[in-house]
């Protein structure tokens, strides 16, 4: 059957396009005809067209047949093995040789010819666990220029400062004719950054390889062992997916010396007899994946990740599941998995469990990787002791090279480890799409041979041999990196969990020398020399020199790792993202209006904070408007909830304030899904502003501060821990108060502002009317008073001092009867956390007019009145459109208290004819506001900031 | 050189540590006599792939050793692990005298390298124990090292590493030459 070693045409796979089952992205345009709405159908099919020109124009034909390539689910297969002579050399390529490692008599080497694939294949060590398979992941890059693929990512395709963040979007509700709840979503976002008309192609040409080696004792070798590997390239971020049946591969091929070559390729026709476009799909939903992937309960991730449950399919928009995928291989569904079977595939050569083998895809992308539990303690270990060093560095030589050293565990756990770091670190383990710093990204290689180091020392160092700004995380399984000058900035011993600061070590060497009255010599043997024999020396004093800053989230390391209880991913991941949040509220917050638009924000951000974690969604200009807009709207409602009467003239300022801001948002967010979803991502993740609202995050130490007490006012009063959750939350850690704390509050509070309101006190009084159970079934219980100051901590006391735990219910009883008499039953103290913040020169505070214009007509109180109801009736615009979207819903339910939850069915009724009818008017409005450019961005933010009463160019219609 | 400050440590307390690169070419025995060394047992029953490194304490010494494997491919690797080396030890076959001279050529193309320039040299003749291996002074002669260092300390030991045989005369020469240099 087979001519050759390379055996380039498949003709066995089914060639029909694999057009969709269900909501496959690929083929909409073919059956979207009958779509209603046609704008859709036209918008998607001239994003395709722009993509499919920028592909053509972009460059080769090797890269379009790549895309089309893209389509299979495995694009190579490949085998190595130990040559008893030679050493690791690679054995079979398939379908061909993978373009830039070319097969000669050794193996496939790149033109560079001393990066062997080999070695990744089979990895240092593999002899001492004879029997025992272990896991090797490596990465290569398509580079467009040579048309091959190298180890490194190519310095020539740089990712712009920003991602695009509209990954997913393109093939949005292509299926969604039906005028259901979400056809007022239009296929189009209003950002646009000029990324958009250029399809990423970093992300496409990035192929993945997992690979399986093991040792077999066998007598007849001469040197006693056969050592053999195979490996299957991939362009799936999931390729861990694949390891059973490789792992079963591995062992038929190493039985069976006769078909090898052919198991081999029945085994790659077999993976990619499948199709994956509905698994594909629902991993593609980037803020799906995110919010669901941060879900922590038990109770809702069971909920939304079953296929079989309605919220799933409406989540991931699908309609319904079908048992088979479109070659008609079986698909059966489970909660947080859907697996797939290889039912309609034959082959002579493949052993029965392997033709029996299912894949078995987590829903939740990141799961793919597997459990990172095992490796929590460990990472938050190694933060505690990275994070000091990466404080010290200054900004001219803020580099991090990293080198993660194992010789104890197995590649397989190595690996994993730099996978499971490198995605708390960057958010996706494939951060090197993303950048991190000055426009550099962090080269993440989870196992690396010596053999590469020569390789690895140009790429990091550039022409003129400056190494500033170069970041890397990179596994190594052999201490002799350690000895590699220039390599790396920082070690880290896994075994030892210790950790090797470069510039330490040539610290102390001069120390040394000096002591010794002896020349510095700085050929670097003698430093290197110390490092190996006396580690101890080198790392214990230096380390306790100088005091080092505790930031909020080398803070969280700590705690996490000391207190007793078991955090999860989630837990761990949720703080992260709560800090990086927080710590960008505040950058936002202090930035002075003369800090230039030039310098992108992430990079403000990394030289303020120089943090480890980013979570480079949050700094998508989508989502810094979106951030703005709520810092924004957090500081006029704490201005309007203070206790002082304050003029008309501001009450009518702030509150004009906050509905300009609530339309905007309402713009954006019912504009389409995956506005929503970014609105929902950053709701659910951005902590209540309140918290650490009287610390300078940039510079405040935390290493003394009992985050217990900051974290009082959130536990007292967080709106959700307010009714039911308030024993719960009181009971529970800081951490737990903490990663349950979000903004959501925020779009509640206007509901609940009175009509008829004289003050800005008066403002607030009315909560209790609208948290009653709906009327309608007429038994509706009374629910106890519930004061709006209970309902959310923005009691904001300016006599009151800094201290988080002063006392609020006294001074209010003086001013408001009610408010102390609500307070009082709960016996706890409400904090006040008062805003300290110094007067900043563009803090996006609330302007206040001067007291002059006192004067409260009747006129006044129409004009007040109708402000109100504006607020109001937009924040129930605002929940009703997070209520429609099952991903809002989720959030709605999982945060609202009961009095929330009656507070909005109240709501909506008062405002159904509002509510009804809204979603024709939106699709004439929508369309003149979309494109904005990241110029008109930067002048919108800039002009948020100032809080000016005009906003940007866009236009509103008042809805009124 | 810039191995006074252990040395001076070694001399205060009785011991000093020291890293040493055994390099030769595959199937030459160097992880037999690593591991015969440091657990005085037969362990080997498949060829090295990368490295080994073992310490191992010998008269109040500790040789951090460090096993290259030899194969063709991974000889080019070797000057990675060249850092820091005080001592080289290279090992040979005696047994396979078709590869005697591949083995000199790579020997002498180690040596020549700038960072091992002030290296001791020992070579093992491995294998003493079988028929027809070329004696320790015929290897020595066939080696030539006389003629080429100048400023180089060397020695040729003659080993078996399955008996253990010369393992410890050549530990206690590097160590008796690295101390008093
Ligand atoms: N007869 C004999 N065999 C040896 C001796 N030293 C090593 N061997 C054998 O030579 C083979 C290769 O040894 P090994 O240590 O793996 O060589 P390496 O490639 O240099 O590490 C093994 O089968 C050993 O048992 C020796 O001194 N005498
Ligand atoms: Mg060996």
């Amino acid at each position: 059957m087979l001519k050759g070693p390379y055996h380039l045409v498949d003709t066995d796979r089914p060639t029909t396009p694999k057009s969709s089952i269900v909501n496959n992205g690929n083929t909409k345009s073919n059956n979207n005809n009958n779509n209603n709405n046609n704008n859709k159908d036209n918008i998607n099919t001239s994003n395709k067209i722009k993509k499919l020109n920028g592909v053509a124009n972009g460059v080769s034909s090797a890269l379009v047949e790549d895309r089309t390539l893209r389509r299979d689910n495995v694009h190579f297969i490949l085998s190595a093995e130990f040559d008893n002579k030679l050493g690791p050399k690679v054995k079979f390529q398939y379908p061909n040789s993978i373009p830039g490692f070319p097969s000669s008599l050794h193996g496939a080497h790149s033109l560079d010819s001393t990066i062997n694939l080999a070695s990744l294949m089979i990895p240092n060590n593999v002899e001492y666990t004879p029997g025992k398979k272990d896991f090797t992941v490596f990465m290569l890059y398509y580079n467009t220029s040579t048309k091959l693929y190298q180890l490194f990512k190519p310095s020539n395709i740089k990712t712009e400062v920003q991602k695009n963040d509209n990954d997913d979007n393109d093939d949005e509700e292509n299926e969604d004719g039906d005028g259901d709840d979400d056809s007022e979503y239009i296929d189009s976002e209003i950002f646009t950054d000029a990324k958009d008309e250029n399809d990423n192609l970093d992300d496409i040409d990035t192929l993945y390889f997992i690979n399986v080696v093991n040792t077999v004792i066998d007598k007849n070798n001469d040197r006693g062992a056969v050592i053999k590997s195979i490996s299957l390239g991939t362009t799936l971020k999931i390729f861990s997916i694949f390891r059973p049946v490789l792992s079963k591969l591995l062992v038929q091929y190493m039985n069976n010396s006769q078909n090898s070559l052919n198991i081999l390729i029945d085994c790659f026709k077999m993976i990619n007899s499948l199709d994956l476009s509905l698994i594909n799909k629902i991993h593609s939903k980037k803020y799906a994946q995110l919010i669901l992937g941060s879900i922590i309960e038990e109770k809702y991730q069971s909920k939304v990740l079953n296929p079989n449950n309605e919220e799933f399919k409406k989540i991931f928009k699908i309609k319904r599941l079908f048992t088979n995928d479109h070659f008609g291989n079986k698909i059966s569904y489970e909660n947080k998995y859907i697996t797939y079977r290889f039912t309609n595939f034959r082959s002579n050569f493949l052993n029965k469990d392997i033709l029996n083998q299912q894949l078995r895809i987590p829903i939740i992308a990141d799961d793919s990787l597997g459990s990172y539990i095992i490796y929590n303690q460990k990472i938050l270990r190694f933060l505690s002791k990275f994070y000091p060093f990466i404080n010290k560095l200054t900004l001219q030589n803020f580099s991090w090279r990293l080198i993660i050293n194992s010789t104890t565990f197995s590649k397989d756990e190595l690996s994993h480890f730099i996978l499971v770091l490198s995605n708390y670190v960057n958010s996706c383990f494939d951060c090197d799409a993303t950048t991190y710093y000055k426009q550099n990204s962090i080269l993440i290689f989870p196992y690396m041979d010596i053999s590469m180091v020569d390789a690895l020392r140009k790429y990091l160092n550039d022409k003129s041999g400056n190494i500033s700004n170069k970041f890397a995380i990179i596994g190594v399984a052999n201490p002799i990196f350690k000895y590699q000058q220039n390599l790396w900035d920082c070690y880290y011993d896994l075994d030892t969990e210790t950790l090797y600061d470069s510039i330490e070590v040539i610290e102390k060497e001069k120390a040394d020398l000096q002591l010794k009255n002896r020349p510095l010599q700085r050929n670097g043997s003698l430093s290197i020399r110390k490092i190996l024999l006396k580690p101890a020396d080198v790392i214990i004093n230096t380390s306790k020199l100088s005091h080092q800053r505790n930031s909020l989230l080398l803070r969280c390391v700590k705690f996490l790792l000391t207190d007793d209880r078991d955090y999860n991913t989630s837990t761990i991941t949720s703080v992260f993202k709560k800090v990086n949040l927080l710590q960008l509220v505040e950058l936002l917050r202090r930035k002075t209006k003369t800090s230039s638009n030039s310098i992108s924000l992430q990079d403000e951000y990394m030289a303020i904070y120089k943090d480890l974690i980013l979570f480079p969604v949050f700094f998508e200009y989508s989502s810094l408007y979106l951030i703005e807009l709520i810092i924004n709207l957090h500081e006029s409602i704490e201005l309007l909830y203070s206790n002082d009467i304050l003029p008309f003239q501001t009450i009518i300022i702030q509150l004009t304030n906050i509905k300009q801001i609530l339309k905007k948002l309402y713009h954006d967010i019912s504009y389409n899904r995956s506005n929503m979803e970014r609105f929902l991502n950053l709701i659910y993740n951005l902590p209540s502003l309140k918290i650490f609202d009287n610390f300078n995050l940039q510079r405040h130490d935390f290493s003394a501060n009992d985050l217990e007490r900051s974290m009082e006012p959130l536990s007292q009063n967080n709106i959700y821990a307010d009714m039911e959750n308030r024993v719960k939350l009181l009971s529970s850690s800081w951490i737990e108060v903490f990663i349950n704390s979000n903004v959501l509050p925020l779009f509640i509070i206007p509901l609940f502002f009175e009509p008829n309101c004289s003050s800005n006190i008066d403002l607030f009084t009315n909560s209790s009317r609208w948290s009653r159970r709906p009327s309608i079934g007429g038994k509706a219980k009374l629910p106890r008073s519930l004061s709006f100051k209970k309902l959310f901590p923005i009691n904001s006391n300016p006599t009151a001092g800094v201290s988080a735990s002063h006392v609020m219910s006294a001074s209010h009883s003086s001013k408001n009867e009610e408010h102390s008499k609500i307070i009082t039953p709960n016996s706890s103290p409400i904090i006040a956390s008062p805003i300290p913040r110094t007067p900043n020169t563009n803090s996006g505070g609330p302007r206040i007019t001067p007291n002059t214009s006192q004067s409260n007509t009747p006129t006044n109180g129409i004009e007040l009145e109708n402000l109100v109801n504006s607020c109001r009736k937009l924040s129930i615009q605002i929940l009703y459109c997070m209520n429609k979207n099952a991903l809002g819903e989720l959030l709605l339910e999982k945060s609202s208290t009961t009095e929330i939850k009656n507070a909005y069915s109240n709501a909506k009724i008062e405002f159904n004819s509002t509510l009804v009818g809204d979603t024709n008017k939106k699709e004439n409005e929508v369309k003149k506001s979309s494109h904005i450019n990241r110029t008109d961005l930067m002048r919108e933010l800039s002009l948020i900031a100032e809080r000016e009463d005009e906003f940007m160019n866009l236009e509103i219609s008042d809805r009124t | 050189m810039g191995n006074s400050v252990s040395k001076a440590l070694g001399k205060l307390f009785g011991s000093r540590e020291m890293k040493i690169l055994m390099l030769g070419l595959d199937n030459a025995g160097k992880t037999t006599i690593l591991y015969k060394l440091k657990l005085n047992k037969i362990k080997t029953s498949a060829p090295t792939v990368g490295f080994n490194v073992e310490t191992v304490s010998y008269k109040n010494v500790k040789f951090n050793m460090w096993d290259v494997g030899g194969q063709e491919r991974l000889r080019p690797l070797w000057r990675h692990y060249f850092p820091a080396t005080t001592a080289l030890i290279f090992v040979i076959d005696s047994h396979d005298k078709d590869r005697l001279n591949e083995a000199k050529e790579e020997l002498y193309s180690i040596i020549s390298e700038k960072e091992m320039e002030n290296v001791v040299l020992l070579v093992w003749a491995n294998k003493q124990d079988l028929k027809g291996a070329l004696k320790p002074q015929e290897v020595s002669d066939f080696l030539q090292l006389g003629n080429n260092l100048k400023n180089q300390l060397w020695c040729v030991v003659g080993s078996n590493a399955l008996t253990g045989q010369g393992l410890v005369e050549g530990l206690s020469w590097i160590s008796n030459n690295t101390a008093k240099k």
